[in-house]
């Protein structure tokens, strides 16, 4: 069967098992050697730190978000719950109004509840969390311009924007990529190593098994939902302090390039199967096309195209060699 | 130099009488005397010519194109752009480093383009290329460069503050010598303003930041704008026999935008005298949203005198709301769009506030290649605004559509 497949074995995994389980890091070499070859700006350690840092906030969202879709679902909400995380500290912290700490407390638990409504009104409510998220992202990105008259309020704390996005660790590493290594950690932790990781993923992988082996499904989903609405929370307040106040209009295009950096890291859309690692390398693909695509000069409509395709063309790849390793 | 010949003269005639009342000092000694001095006045006056050069250099190197300068202040100022925002309810903190004044400058160029010192690389950041607004901008700024001998790195930004502090970041990488930006996020921009002054990098913006520090700005005067639009609107309400009377209903977007916060400013001061007219401000952000909001509008408000447009998007909206309900409504706007000049010719519209894509970005790349020539530069100019009517929207269409005519447009052939 091997030799009509022509996939050979290869340290006990068969080439296109090798090609499955490090495809993503595959393409990311390939992405990155073709942007140095063109311009060797792009392999700039400055460059690659500044590439982490702008796509911070996707890196971030894409944690929470594989939670979310190793369950099936979706959350498009999450833009939204980053703008009024933005939004609602710029104008706790406005002119002295309230120190740093307890305006983020006081965010962290708005965010929170906002995640808690997506999942509680999508498990009780038995509406498809697409649906719901749908309409929360709307509703969420409303409320942002709401709260904020529709201006800008630029943050003016001393200490926020060097804390949570322009500052460097030892005049080199950017805080907000710190951030991105610290959560990912815990993710990693979480997803792997804890009850509430295992639960996600079985119930991704059959919910009404789960729920026969006494898994509290209700629960584990609002409570994914909820955490997700953290990493969204975290998200919103890099994007603020890049951005340098709290603007309703921000993060509009974070959930899907969130989603897409989970499922170029092979999280399965379908559910069930997740991998920290891979959303890290998805995001990182994200990063690296957006980053080398910036330096080439390349048209917004030409870039968009290049995103599309190497989405498509990742997607058919992992079809297509999974269908060879299953022969 | 005859001064000098009669100042040598002077002095050797000093000399001699001097040598003669002396006896004791020898020809020789006084001619050793003579030589001093004159090496001495020619040092001088070596020094005195060098001085003059030096100050016909500076003369010289004045801005290219300073001849279509209009002031509106003086040079050696500084414009308070915070002033003009902040009482406005528009929170702005920019400093602006050129201290060459504000000017107006007209839709062209009196005197040639300037030409690079040196084959500069500068990085070019638009908000946005895909329209015919955002693409104009761009053709004309990748034209000047050429024309200017420089090598311009571009970056279409898409609205997105993040490509456009990457798309920097990597140009400080690459070395450029300046870089002109219109920015996508008003206070977002900072970070990169920041990043270009402590890289020594200059930068001339199209559009003013709201934070942050530039050497200058290339902008519209809006209030103007808003004016504009509001006179002509005052005056097809008059020349209509109407009376001043009853509601005028505005579009705005949903959210505070510097440019749209001046243009309200400069439209409703046009009726404030008028007491028995009652505005109202309707928002929205694409043209359906404002065909929905001015549908509704139009059949809430009977008493609707006049409508105006703060926008494009706002107005085309408003226009075809208009259309469809067979409403004679009288209705201005602000911008340019091929759209909006063929609703003025068709009576649709009474006139809109309109400026060029062009020359704005032309203007621009001339103060870029002045500032790094090394000449002071205006650190506002103001772009040419025209109220467009139906008298002269053919003339303006030519003037914003080079080589192309509206009724070529109308005909579907351009």
């Amino acid at each position: 069967m091997q030799a009509k497949s022509g996939v050979k074995k290869r340290g006990g995994i068969t080439v296109g098992q090798f090609f499955i389980r490090f495809r993503t890091i595959i393409i990311l070499i390939v992405i990155m050697g073709i942007f140095t070859a063109l311009n060797d700006v792009f392999i700039n350690p400055i460059n690659l730190l500044n590439m982490l840092k702008r796509q911070s906030f996707v890196f971030i969202v894409g944690f929470g978000m594989t939670f979310v879709i190793t369950l099936a679902g979706l959350d498009l909400s999450v833009g939204g719950v980053a703008a009024i995380t933005g939004v609602g500290f710029s104008m706790l912290v406005k002119g002295g109004l309230m120190p740093i700490v307890p305006a983020l407390l006081i965010m962290l638990v708005v965010a929170l509840a906002l995640g808690f409504f997506n999942g509680f009104v999508s498990v009780k409510g038995k509406i498809e969390p697409f649906l719901v998220t749908l309409a929360t992202m709307n509703i969420f990105r409303g409320l942002a311009l709401i709260l904020s008259e529709g201006r800008p309020t630029p943050i003016v704390v001393e200490g926020f924007a060097d804390f949570f996005g322009n500052g460097k660790i030892g005049g080199v590493f950017p805080t907000p990529v710190v951030f991105v290594i610290v959560l990912f950690a815990a993710t990693w932790f979480l997803y792997k190593k804890t009850k509430f990781g295992f639960y996600v993923r079985c119930i991704g992988g059959n919910q009404e098994a789960a729920r026969v082996a006494g898994i509290k499904v209700n629960f584990i989903k609002i409570t994914a939902y909820t955490l997700n609405a953290f990493y969204a929370f975290v998200a919103g307040l890099i994007l603020a302090a890049l951005f340098n106040s709290g603007n309703p209009d921000l993060g509009k295009d974070l959930p899907l390039d969130a989603i897409s950096g989970v499922i170029l890291g092979g999280t399965a859309i379908s559910g069930g199967n997740g991998r920290i690692w891979g959303t890290f390398g998805g995001c990182l693909i994200i990063a690296a096309l957006s980053s080398g695509m910036s330096l080439l000069s390349l048209p917004y409509s030409y870039q968009i195209v290049v995103k599309g395709a190497v989405i498509i063309l990742a997607m058919l790849l992992d079809n297509y060699l999974k269908a060879r390793s299953n022969e | 130099m005859k001064k000098v010949v009669r100042l040598l003269v002077l002095v050797l005639v000093v000399l001699l009488a001097f040598a003669a009342c002396n006896p004791a000092v020898t020809p020789e000694e006084v001619q050793d005397v003579v030589e001093d001095v004159v090496e001495d006045v020619v040092d001088d006056a070596e020094d005195v010519v060098e001085d003059v050069v030096e100050d016909v250099e500076d003369v010289v190197a004045m801005h290219t194109n300073a001849a279509d300068f209009d002031y509106q202040e003086a040079e050696g100022t500084v414009f308070d752009l915070n002033g003009y925002y902040n009482p406005l309810g528009v929170e702005c903190d920019v400093t602006i480093r050129a201290t060459g004044g504000t000017v107006n400058v007209p839709d062209g160029m009196t005197d040639a383009f300037p030409t690079a010192n040196e084959a500069y690389t500068i990085g070019f950041s638009v908000y946005y290329t895909v329209d015919e607004v955002g693409s104009m901008i761009l053709d004309t700024m990748e034209a000047a460069a050429l024309e200017a001998g420089v090598t311009l790195l571009v970056n279409d930004a898409n609205y997105d503050q993040n490509a456009q502090n990457t798309a920097i970041e990597q140009w400080i990488l690459q070395d450029v010598d300046g870089v002109i930006l219109a920015p996508c996020d008003f206070y977002g921009v900072k970070e990169s303003l920041d990043a270009l002054k402590e890289a020594g990098i200059p930068v001339v913006t199209l559009n003013p930041p709201l934070a942050g520090e530039a050497d200058a700005v290339t902008s519209f005067d809006c209030v103007v704008q808003g004016q504009q639009a509001g006179e002509m609107l005052e005056a097809a309400i008059m020349d209509a026999g109407i009376e001043m009377k009853g509601t005028i209903v505005w579009q705005n977007l949903p959210f505070v935008h510097p440019n749209a916060a001046t243009r309200a400013l400069g439209f409703l001061q046009v009726f404030e005298k008028y007491p028995d007219v009652e505005l109202i401000e309707l928002t929205g952000i694409s043209p359906e949203d404002h065909y929905t909001a001015f549908e509704g509008a139009l059949a809430a408000h009977p008493d609707m005198i006049g409508a105006w447009g703060l926008y494009s998007s706002a107005t085309i909206g408003m226009m075809n709301a208009k259309l469809a309900a067979d409403s004679d409504v009288l209705l201005s706007s602000v911008d340019n769009d091929k759209l909006i000049l063929k609703g003025i010719y068709d009576g649709d519209i009474v006139g809109s506030a309109c400026y060029s894509s062009i020359w704005p970005a032309r203007w621009t790349m001339s103060q870029m290649i002045n500032l790094l020539n090394g000449v002071e530069i205006p650190g506002l100019l103001y772009g040419a605004n025209m109220a467009v009517t139906p008298d002269n929207v053919e003339e303006a269409f030519e003037l914003y559509y080079p080589g192309q005519t509206l009724a070529g447009f109308m005909a579907g052939t351009e």
